[in-house]
């Protein structure tokens, strides 16, 4: 079950073999970390970003930035998909916050597209599908533990790189209630991480 | 210090998203640097789990073009070539020459550009570091670049550099306008050094416009306690031509063209 959520590596090479390749320059490793990990990031681009040109555009910069900076990923200071994932979040609130996105957002049109959507499993043995489709459940079943009001109020910070002021400004909540339901949140999710390992 | 790593605790859900204030953030560098290993471990824990949020949203498959035009990069993720990628030297003077678009600004690696991010995100928000003098920043920065370039293998990258006149009291002295172009992610990331803090309400917008005037493109700008502002726009397309670059201080929600009041120019053009 740890390996289920912890280590999305459906494949017989694990991220960790995947990210030392990458030291030297491999672009088959590369090419590797991009098929199982970019479907992941422009979900969370689209989400965040709204705009299908804006998603693709962060994620040629995350993927050009773990080639260029192969080193900046520290096995030891956590999982490949956690440092992936906290650079893409990392980027996107950039852009948020320092570019004027286009009002016209097409993230409905993205989501249209529904050829183009996929599950990460499509290329996977039987015994991966299930491993895969045990770690989104698993997933699904933390997320799922917040309370409603606090999933929300974590959302907004989370995929929308909202200050707490500007969610306590958006939302109408005091503000103390906003710094306590993101923290509640953030340790319940913490906790349900451990219990499945 | 178990006070202390109680009272960083509490602050590491804030830490891992983002949200606390630098002042905040930087104490919980600090602690973090001095080697606390449970909160090193409850921030990995927290960061994984705020990524449960984005684990849970169903995986959408990237346009295929998005793949090949990666790895055709990476491929050729090599020194320029003196004739074919190398810029034609600037003028050492006088900058109000033509700059075309493929021409302005060819032979700035992506690479280049992140590091120089990433050392301007480490300047303005680190721990100790404090910007007080525009050229010494500029300086500093010139020389992250210079060794990522060593670091890199990459041959003649330089940023582009625009001195803007001065228009308005906004400019706390010379102001200069250093661009990097992105060609991966297709944005610029804009630089202003010599602006002084506006009033609540109002930001610094950057514009860059054709000969016509028309806006090819724009971004808000975030003002450091430095002088120092910091942008990403989207980088104009096709065979667009910069003529001029302006900075305005604007209070309107998303104008289309500068309606404040302008604060510096750059003309780029020579007529």
């Amino acid at each position: 079950m740890t390996e289920s959520l912890h280590s999305l590596e459906p494949s017989p090479t694990s991220d960790g073999e995947l990210a030392c390749a990458l030291r030297e320059s491999d672009s088959a490793a590369f090419a590797e970390l991009y098929d199982r990990y970019a479907p992941r990031l422009f979900a969370l681009a689209l989400r965040m970003l709204k705009q299908t040109s804006d998603a693709e555009a962060l994620v040629s910069d995350v993927f050009s930035e773990i080639w260029r900076k192969p080193t900046s990923f520290d096995p030891n200071r956590g999982q490949f998909h956690t440092y992936l994932l906290t650079l893409a979040r990392s980027r996107a609130i950039d852009r948020i916050r320092s570019t004027t996105l286009r009002t016209d957002k097409s993230i409905a049109a993205a989501r249209s597209k529904s050829a183009e959507r996929r599950t990460e499993s499509a290329n996977l043995s039987p015994a991966n599908i299930a491993l895969v489709e045990e770690r989104d459940q698993l997933v699904r079943a933390a997320v799922e533990s917040l309370e409603p009001e606090h999933r929300q109020t974590l959302e907004l910070a989370y995929f929308d790189g909202l200050t707490h002021v500007e969610i306590a400004e958006q939302t109408g909540l005091p503000l103390g209630t906003v710094k306590t339901r993101i923290r509640q949140a953030m340790q319940t999710l913490r906790y349900r991480l451990r219990e499945f390992e | 210090m178990r006070a202390r790593c109680d009272k960083v605790s509490e602050s590491l859900p804030d830490f891992a998203l983002g949200l606390l204030d630098e002042i905040e953030a930087t104490g919980v560098r600090r602690h973090l640097a001095e080697g606390c290993s449970s909160c090193r471990q409850e921030l990995r824990e927290l960061e994984a789990a705020s990524h449960l949020l984005a684990l849970e949203l169903p995986p959408v498959k990237p346009p295929a073009h998005l793949k090949s035009s990666l790895l055709e990069s990476i491929a050729s993720h090599s020194p320029p070539g003196p004739t074919t990628q190398r810029p034609p030297a600037p003028a050492s003077e006088n900058r109000r020459e033509r700059f075309r678009w493929q021409a302005a600004l060819p032979y700035l690696a992506a690479s280049v550009c992140a590091l120089a991010l990433g050392w301007l995100a480490a300047q303005f928000h680190g721990q100790d570091q404090q910007v007080v003098d525009n050229s010494a920043a500029r300086e500093q920065w010139q020389q992250q670049i210079d060794q990522a370039q060593r670091d890199l293998g990459i041959a003649a990258t330089q940023p582009v550099d625009w001195r803007a006149s001065a228009s308005s009291a906004d400019a706390a002295g010379q102001i200069n306008i250093v661009a990097f172009d992105d060609k991966i992610a297709r944005q610029l990331h804009l630089v202003v050094t010599g602006l002084k803090p506006l009033a609540a309400g109002a930001r610094y917008d950057i514009w860059l416009l054709d000969a016509s005037e028309k806006v090819l493109t724009s971004t808000s700008l975030d003002l450091s306690s430095a002088n120092v502002a910091t942008g990403v726009a989207d980088a104009p397309t096709g065979s667009a031509v910069i003529h001029k670059v302006v900075v305005s201080a604007e209070t309107a929600d998303k104008p289309t063209k500068p309606s404040g009041q302008i604060v510096a120019t750059a003309n780029l053009a020579s007529g």
